[in-house]
């Protein structure tokens, strides 16, 4: 816990140096607009403390924060925190509708490749394992849109919701297929094997011994018995993922036009919107913070062998 | 170990395939049929054919040529990710394992933050304000890859350092930087060379998805991220620009994992191929 304050700190400096130390700034962009004076680029500098040494700058910026003001956008003059809370919400919705389906499809194969003693469905995950990590979502996402999109017309093609239509939840989980099923994959793919791998050890146990021996079926053993054992240490390798997934989750909300934290970050950096871009990976860094530190948790409650100070 | 690598067919394949794109990367300007940044407006958006196998781009550049040429540079930058990455990865995770104390905890506090940040979102970042050169590209993403091989060397590292051997060397009378480099760290060559095949594959997908959302190389540099990117505009009218780049990047990629997995075995004395 003590860690995560310093870790913040010094995450939030090196992105500050990032983003101010190259040359070049917002003022320029509007610089690049030949109507613009000098005099009113010097007072937009000015107007947002860009004229003033970067330590200090930072230091304001820190100030603010901590009284939980993050700035206004350059770019749509509003309050950071306002563009960015609700760009989260749009990508929690990509990330849980991700994970879901992913596990649900991980655990089902998994268990099929532990119970089935075919060297087709074992040979069937480990070849979708090594696709899964090779594909790049954006190729494949690309695909689902031409394929599913614009030629069958089965999907719509990106966005979050039918224009025009009000908010329902069928017509959002609709938008959601295809962007979970394509950032989902990656996910099927390692989690099955992994799933498959711990299964068939634990099987071998003598208490799987005695439950064969009571005369469960394959299936119900594999289920009641075998599932909560590899599932400790399943949490830790799902609750690890974090990091990835939002990296995967920014691609994925460019390609189906997702309006989410990636793109939000995309078209901040474009346009140096620096107190979006601040903000945007800042709450990157405090997601992946805060589900490490779920992951501890959920490991500690799952497990009656762990206890923390 | 050759041995025990040539049993396996799919890790053979997979070296043949990484071989051919070795191949064409390293022969572009021989092989490719037109120059990769000649504009052509009269074939403009030509789907594959004789002319042009592939098809040509929407300024009419010749997809196949394109793709010979990005793959030079695809291939270069992720190899020096890998071995800039291992390099600095090896050198912090072996002190830190090393040494201990206050260093090992100052360089795994470093480690747990920078893997703390998604590394896309990173990239992008520290890519995104500069004037981008293959040689930055490469610094930058070996700053943000160096993390997991240190862990990983630093997790060997102190395990290795409780062997007799060290014990001896320390006896002898040697010093510890002498310890480290010379009978430490080279024993950690094993899984670090195969963790950095999988980096190669992991530089290729970064160095992609960063020009895919519009952060990597200026153009015209070719890369397979960047045809992709520039595919996105005509994707529905031609399909090949989004079809081709993709397919060399899973290919490479995938014969990489299969590859590293093959050297995995061949390397591992207790598995399987080598009975």
């Amino acid at each position: 816990m003590a860690g995560i304050f310093p870790r913040l700190l010094f995450i939030s400096i090196l992105l500050f140096l990032l983003i101010h130390l190259p040359a070049g700034g917002p003022a320029d962009i509007y610089a690049a607009d030949p109507s613009a004076s000098a005099e009113s680029i010097e007072r937009i500098r000015e107007l947002w403390g860009l004229d003033r040494p970067l330590p200090v700058q930072y230091g304001q910026w820190l100030t603010n924060v901590a009284r939980g003001n993050w700035g206004n956008s350059y770019a749509e003059r509003r309050p950071v925190t306002a563009i960015v809370a609700e760009r989260f919400v749009n990508t929690l919705w990509l990330t849980a509708a991700t994970v879901v389906l992913a596990l649900v499809l991980a655990v089902a194969l998994g268990v099929a490749g532990a119970v089935s003693d075919s060297r087709f469905v074992k040979s069937l995950i480990e070849g979708f394992a090594v696709l899964g990590i090779s594909i790049p979502t954006f190729w494949s996402g690309t695909l689902v849109i031409l394929v599913f999109a614009v030629y069958l017309d089965l999907i719509p093609s990106g966005g979050m919701a039918t224009i025009g239509r009000p908010f329902s939840l069928t017509d959002r989980l609709w938008h959601l297929l295809a962007p979970a099923a394509v950032l989902g994959t990656l996910y099927i793919a390692q989690w099955s094997r992994y799933l498959q791998a711990g299964l068939s050890e634990v099987l071998r146990e003598d208490y799987i011994r005695t439950a064969k021996a009571k005369g469960l079926s394959r299936v119900t053993f594999t289920l009641r018995h075998g599932l909560p054992n590899v599932a400790i240490p399943f949490i830790t390798v799902v609750g690890l993922e974090a990091p990835r997934l939002l990296s995967g989750a920014m691609v994925t909300e460019v390609v189906f036009s997702w309006p989410g934290m990636g793109r939000l970050l995309t078209s901040a950096l474009l346009s140096r919107d620096y107190p979006v871009v601040m903000g945007t990976l800042m709450l990157f860094v405090l997601i992946v913070v805060v589900a490490n530190l779920l992951t501890d948790l959920a490991y500690g409650l799952a497990d009656p062998r762990v206890r923390y100070q | 170990m050759l041995k025990r690598f040539l049993r396996q067919p799919q890790a053979v394949l997979s070296l043949l395939v990484l071989l051919a794109f070795a191949l064409g990367a390293a022969f572009a300007p021989l092989l490719a049929p037109y120059p990769p940044d000649a504009v052509n407006p009269r074939d403009m958006l030509e789907p594959p054919g004789s002319e042009h196998v592939m098809g040509t781009d929407d300024i009419g550049r010749d997809v196949l040529s394109r793709l010979l040429f990005a793959g030079r540079t695809s291939l270069t930058l992720a190899l020096g990710v890998a071995f800039f990455s291992v390099l600095l990865g090896s050198l912090l995770g072996g002190v830190a394992g090393f040494f201990g104390r206050r260093l090992d905890a100052l360089i795994s506090a470093l480690v747990d933050t920078m893997l703390s940040i998604p590394a896309l979102a990173l990239a992008m970042v520290a890519s995104g304000f500069i004037e981008l050169t293959t040689g930055r590209l490469i610094l930058i993403l070996s700053l943000i890859s160096w993390p997991t091989i240190a862990r990983l060397v630093r997790g060997q590292v102190l395990s290795l350092k409780e062997q007799p051997f060290v014990e001896a060397a320390q006896a002898a009378g040697a010093q510890h930087l002498r310890i480290l480099f010379l009978h430490v760290l080279p024993n950690t060559l094993t899984p670090v060379f195969v963790a950095g095949t999988l980096l190669v594959a992991y530089a290729i997908l970064i160095e992609s998805a960063l020009s895919f959302l519009g952060f990597g190389l200026p153009p015209p540099t070719a890369t397979w991220g960047g045809m992709l990117n520039d595919a996105q505009l005509y994707f529905r009218e031609a399909p090949w620009l989004a079809v081709f780049p993709g397919l060399a990047i899973t290919v490479v990629v995938a014969s990489i994992h299969f590859g590293g997995a093959g050297l995995r075995e061949a390397l591992d004395p207790r598995s399987e191929a080598g009975s």
